[in-house]
């Protein structure tokens, strides 16, 4: 009897050991999950989804899951993760289901972090299980009709809920992500600058830039014209910026006394301003068109418009024109001086020889203009 | 007694020698001038034969003047009363001075046609007289012609007498008239033709043939400027050879062309040339207009071109090309130059 008893004992109690184990690793009763996913402004589907399997491209980097046990706080177990996507496109009413599946279950031993790869398959330990893996066609052929156009995801607003449940098939953690498109393409991002406006001049040494764009980053930079440059592009390219500024949720600047290099009288300047769109490939500048500004008073211009304006004639028109948009024309001495008869003459002296000219009601003026 | 005869007859003698000094000391003869020639024109004087006629010759009493086909000249005297000795013509002048007063003032036409302007004189009457006719004129425009068997006397201003030497007819002849005198001894007088009228007034004011002829109106006593720059100052010199030692004083009145008042500038007269410098400031292009008057020493004053005051001689003054170059930029960074051309 006694050795029965023994026996029946020690069975119970290799059980218990055996046992033991999984009356130590408890259920898990909640995990606490945080989705990753870069809010990018532009996103090439391409990347996201393989388009042979039509499923997550198991290289992209922009996803990634973390999950922490926090009941019991470090706890391991066994759980599977529920992922489903929903999609709006512009011009939907409500959302749409696109895809919706779940994974293996899997060990996690405290915490886990699970990305793209983990999800199609590239790690042996979770994948994404065929039962139970749902994919709504209609939706999928809508955006594969869009994909023949443009590889870029659609402007929308894209869901993605993913929920933890421990191998007793209760939820112990979740979390979902909303991603909104609002442009399919960097190009589709404009940014237009309304002030100053091109050709322009002024005195002032601190001008106020303003710009209109769907960004919300901009980058402004302004650049010195020297007198090698014969157009925007040469100063944009071949010149040391006066100033570089990345700037965030504002459409104006007022020039800043810190920049790199502070405005000059008589000086010509082109001023560009490039909105910076996010891409999961990386930031692209879409930059406006340059626009030239000058620092000048324009002294001798002035006097050259009363002139002008009491002649009239064909050169009284001649001149009107070079002055006005698009022209902008302004006396630049960078050039070179004013000369009367090859001999260089001031400011005052145009000022008298314009009046006596004034004055001689019979002398016939003839105005060109010569393109140097 | 034969003393008091020779007293008497030495009384005598030397109140007759007295009285030729007295009429040589109180008239003398007239004197015009000739003050423009166009082509062929001669004169000659009581001594001397035919030769070429030149703007300022002086033409005295009993001169003869003797105009060719297609010529023309114009006679000026002391009062201003002018002729227009036409083509054809053959006119001898006649006529006495007393100081600055005309005695008597005639022209003899053998054969031509005559445009007159005469000044109004209180006494004296400007006489043309023809083989066939005389006409007595006192301030008066018109016209008189002489030739085969009639002679015609056409008034466009004023009054003249006119009579038929042959019959002793005689008739006033007023403004717009014709006074026709033939060489049977008729006068008649009645309209003028209106064209005869205009022709008048047209020939005095062109000065001549139908033409402005201001490139060469002064012949020999057109002024020498030189090289006539703008606002440069520039010498002027007049050959007064053809004047003979009878220009007293030469003022040259000039301006720029267009320009309301004329610019007195006298001249020193030395030996034969009259000489003066024009100040830079009244050089001006394009062009500078001019007439002359000349004192003789008669007293009489010659203005040349005679109606310079409103028809002055031009000529150029070369000006002075400017060029003013203002270089500028465009708003899209393009170097343009300005550049203002003129003459002044």
């Amino acid at each position: 009897m006694n050795i029965c008893r023994k026996n029946l004992l020690f069975l119970f109690a290799c059980l218990g050991i055996l046992m033991l184990p999984g009356l130590i690793s408890a259920q898990i009763k909640s995990v606490d999950v945080n989705l990753q996913f870069t809010d990018y402004d532009v996103m090439y589907l391409t990347d996201f989804v393989n388009v042979r399997t039509q499923k997550l491209n198991p290289n992209i980097s922009a996803i990634s899951m973390d999950m922490t046990v926090t009941n019991p706080a470090g706890g391991s177990g066994k759980i599977y993760v529920a992922i489903k996507a929903m999609i709006k496109l512009q011009g939907d009413n409500s959302f749409s289901e696109l895809v919706e599946g779940r994974t293996n279950v899997f060990s996690i031993n405290g915490t886990r972090s699970l990305a793209a790869r983990d999800f199609a398959r590239g790690n042996s330990d979770i994948y994404i299980i065929d039962n139970g893996y749902i994919l709504n066609d209609a939706v999928k052929t809508r955006l594969e009709n869009l994909a023949t156009t443009i590889t870029t995801a659609p402007p929308g607003v894209y869901q993605v809920m993913m929920t933890v449940y421990n191998e007793s098939g209760q939820q112990v953690g979740g979390t979902s992500k909303t991603i909104t498109v609002s442009i399919s393409t960097p190009d589709q991002v404009l940014v237009e600058i309304s002030n100053p406006a091109n050709g322009s001049f002024s005195t002032n040494l601190a001008p106020t830039f303003n710009w209109t764009t769907q960004a919300s980053g901009v980058y402004v930079k302004v650049f010195e014209v020297g007198a090698n440059h014969h157009s925007p592009q040469d100063a944009l390219t071949g010149s040391n910026p006066c100033l570089i500024r990345q700037l965030n949720g504002v459409s104006s600047l007022t020039y800043p006394s810190d920049a790199q290099r502070q405005l000059q009288q008589e000086k010509a300047y082109v001023l560009q301003v490039s909105a910076i769109v996010t891409t999961n490939r990386g930031e692209v500048d879409q930059a406006s068109l340059p626009v030239v500004f000058r620092i000048t008073d324009d002294k001798t211009g002035k006097i050259l418009d009363n002139f002008f304006s009491v002649l009239g004639g064909a050169a009284g028109t001649t001149y009107s024109t070079l002055r006005s948009d698009p022209a902008n024309w302004v006396v630049w001495r960078t050039y070179g001086g004013i000369t009367l008869d090859g001999s260089t003459i001031t400011e005052t002296d145009l000022q008298s020889i314009l009046n006596a000219l004034s004055m001689q009601t019979d002398t016939k003026i003839q105005l060109s203009v010569e393109n140097q | 007694m034969e003393k008091k005869r020779i007293f008497i007859a030495i009384f005598c003698l030397l109140g007759l020698l007295m009285l030729g000094q007295t009429k040589k000391n109180d008239t003398r003869d007239i004197s015009a001038y000739v003050i423009k020639v166009i082509n062929n024109v001669n004169m000659r004087t009581p001594t001397t034969g035919w030769q070429k006629a030149v703007p300022l010759n002086t033409l005295k009493s009993g001169y003869e003047l003797r105009t060719e086909k297609g010529s023309l000249a114009m006679i000026l005297f002391a009062d201003q009363s002018k002729l227009i000795i036409r083509e054809k013509s053959i006119v001898t002048i006649k006529g006495e001075v007393k100081g600055k007063e005309i005695i008597s003032r005639s022209v003899q036409m053998d054969r031509g046609d005559m445009i007159f302007n005469v000044k109004k004189a209180e006494t004296e009457q400007f006489r043309f007289s023809s083989p066939i006719s005389v006409a007595s004129i006192r301030g008066t425009q018109g016209d008189y012609s002489t030739g085969g068997d009639a002679d015609s006397l056409t008034i466009a201003e004023g009054l003249a007498d006119f009579s038929n030497s042959l019959s002793g007819k005689r008739q006033p002849i007023g403004s717009g008239q014709t006074g026709i005198a033939d060489s049977s001894g008729n006068l008649n007088v009645g309209s003028a033709y209106s064209h005869s009228l205009r022709r008048i007034k047209d020939i005095q004011s062109e000065g001549g043939y139908g033409e402005s002829d201001t490139s060469k109106p002064l012949g020999l006593l057109a002024p020498d400027f030189g090289h006539l720059l703008s606002k440069h100052s520039s010498n002027v010199r007049i050959d007064l050879a053809s004047m003979q030692g009878k220009a007293a004083g030469v003022h040259i009145f000039y301006r720029k062309q267009g320009d309301p008042l004329f610019i007195d500038l006298a001249l020193t007269v030395t030996g034969q040339t009259a000489a003066g410098r024009l100040p830079a400031e009244t050089v001006k292009y394009p062009r500078l207009e001019y007439y002359l008057s000349i004192q003789t020493t008669d007293g009489s004053t010659l203005v040349l071109p005679e109606n310079g005051t409103t028809a002055p001689v031009s000529v150029a003054v070369e000006g002075v090309r400017h060029e003013l170059r203002i270089p500028g930029q465009t708003g899209s960074l393009q170097e343009k130059v300005v550049v203002l051309h003129w003459t002044d």
